[in-house]
């Protein structure tokens, strides 16, 4: 019986203390490690399997598989082309978006309103024009569609002469994989040209 | 013939089961986002944070986790040879040992279960739910300033989970069977001596 007793009470305390010695011993010259995952350690360093990996040697100067995570940041969009519908008030914009992540991104919504920074009127509404999925390190083509206001015509009559227009976006919100951002305050674009030209 | 607690056995047959389930398929989970973008698998056995797929393991706490696991499957095989001897003299040490490790790995986990949802929502006020789905808010000191963030949120106990709850309540009657097995035997062979003072289930 009482053999019994020792064998149990040295199986409770070998399954006990015997993995949480052996991984004190294995970290014992990085004790920290013991609470910091390595894949933190990793990310912290900027070599992570999270982000994409020709995504950081693009943003890197070629510096394969090592970046710094301060300086990457999301990669901006960039403008591909837009197209206008004059009879509808209507228009679209498509441009490039790079997922610097090593997972595949559903950009679910976009949508967010274009005021005059001067006098505060609507112009247009913009709004994703359909669900796009950014495969992994790599770059997919995304149109918004808009609609533009009255406000926007009148302005445009009004000012015959003006080349561009100071402007705003207000009730941004974006939808990525079911995490919604938004803001309260207003982002400011900066002027933008009111020129037709070049359009498709 | 041969009397064996057929509770036990099958007590200790399902928690080798549950082991082995339970090192892939956690007791609960927590996903973020829709598609999911983050989860957090808890189990006794294997505690992980999965970001974009990739798994993010605390090395204390994995060693944590392989302790339950080592104790589990020592409560269960310890069992199962209670239970083909549950007339031995040592056999209620046996069992003594054997049925409380399912029961403190589910006590255990429940605690922090709903002591991790208590204590994230008393530090940083991110009310997630225990079970269930929906749109958390990003508590304000946790965004950036002018901006709310909101994550789609869902959480839920897995099957493995109830089959622990099964493995306890099994260990739990075998218990109770076993008091009726020691009656019988000291019904059928009175002691002929007095007690050695152990108590029949430790």
């Amino acid at each position: 019986m009482q053999a019994i007793a020792v064998i149990l009470l040295l199986i409770t305390i070998g399954t006990t203390v015997g993995p949480v010695g052996a991984v004190v011993i294995m970290y014992r010259d990085n004790l920290p490690g013991l609470v910091i995952p390595p894949q933190v350690q990793e990310l912290m360093s900027g070599n992570t399997a999270i982000l994409a990996q020709n995504v950081i040697s693009d943003d890197s100067g070629g510096n394969q598989g090592t970046a710094d995570v301060d300086q990457m940041g999301f990669v901006m969009p960039t403008f591909v082309s837009a197209t206008v519908d004059a009879a509808a008030k209507t228009f679209t914009v498509t441009v490039n978006v790079t997922d610097f992540l090593n997972y595949d991104l559903t950009l679910k919504t976009i949508n967010a309103t274009v005021v005059n920074s001067d006098d505060g009127n609507q112009l247009a509404s913009i709004q994703l024009a359909n669900p796009q999925i950014i495969s992994a390190g790599k770059s997919a083509l995304v149109t918004v569609s808009g609609e533009w206001t009255q406000a926007a015509e009148d302005y445009y009559t009004s000012h015959p002469d003006a080349e561009s227009i100071n402007v705003k976006l207000t009730d941004v919100a974006i939808d990525v994989n079911g995490i919604t951002v938004q803001t309260s305050q207003p982002i400011d674009i900066g002027t933008i040209p009111l020129s037709l030209e070049g359009l498709q | 013939m041969r009397k064996i607690n057929a509770l036990a056995l099958a007590a200790g047959v399902t928690t080798l089961v549950l082991i082995a389930a339970s090192y892939f398929i956690p007791w609960w989970q927590l996903t973020v986002g829709n598609p999911v973008l983050a989860t957090v698998n808890f189990s006794p056995l294997n505690l992980n944070f999965a970001l974009f797929n990739n798994i993010i393991t605390i090395p204390l706490i994995w060693a944590l986790n392989i302790s339950c696991l080592l104790t589990l499957l020592a409560g269960g095989l310890i069992l199962i040879i209670y239970s083909v001897v549950p007339t031995k003299p040592y056999a209620s040490r046996l069992l003594g040992y054997g049925y409380k490790q399912p029961l403190i790995a589910v006590i255990l986990f429940v605690i922090e279960v709903v002591g991790l949802t208590l204590s994230v929502k008393a530090f940083t006020g991110f009310n997630f739910p225990l079970i269930g789905a929906g749109t958390v808010g990003l508590p304000a000191g946790l965004a950036p300033a002018g901006i709310s963030i909101s994550v789609d949120i869902s959480a839920a106990f897995l099957w493995p989970f109830y089959l622990a709850i099964v493995v306890t309540v099994l260990c739990i009657a075998a218990r109770f069977y076993h008091r009726k097995i020691a009656k019988a035997i000291s019904t059928q062979f009175p002691p002929t001596s007095p007690p050695s003072g152990e108590s029949p289930i430790s």
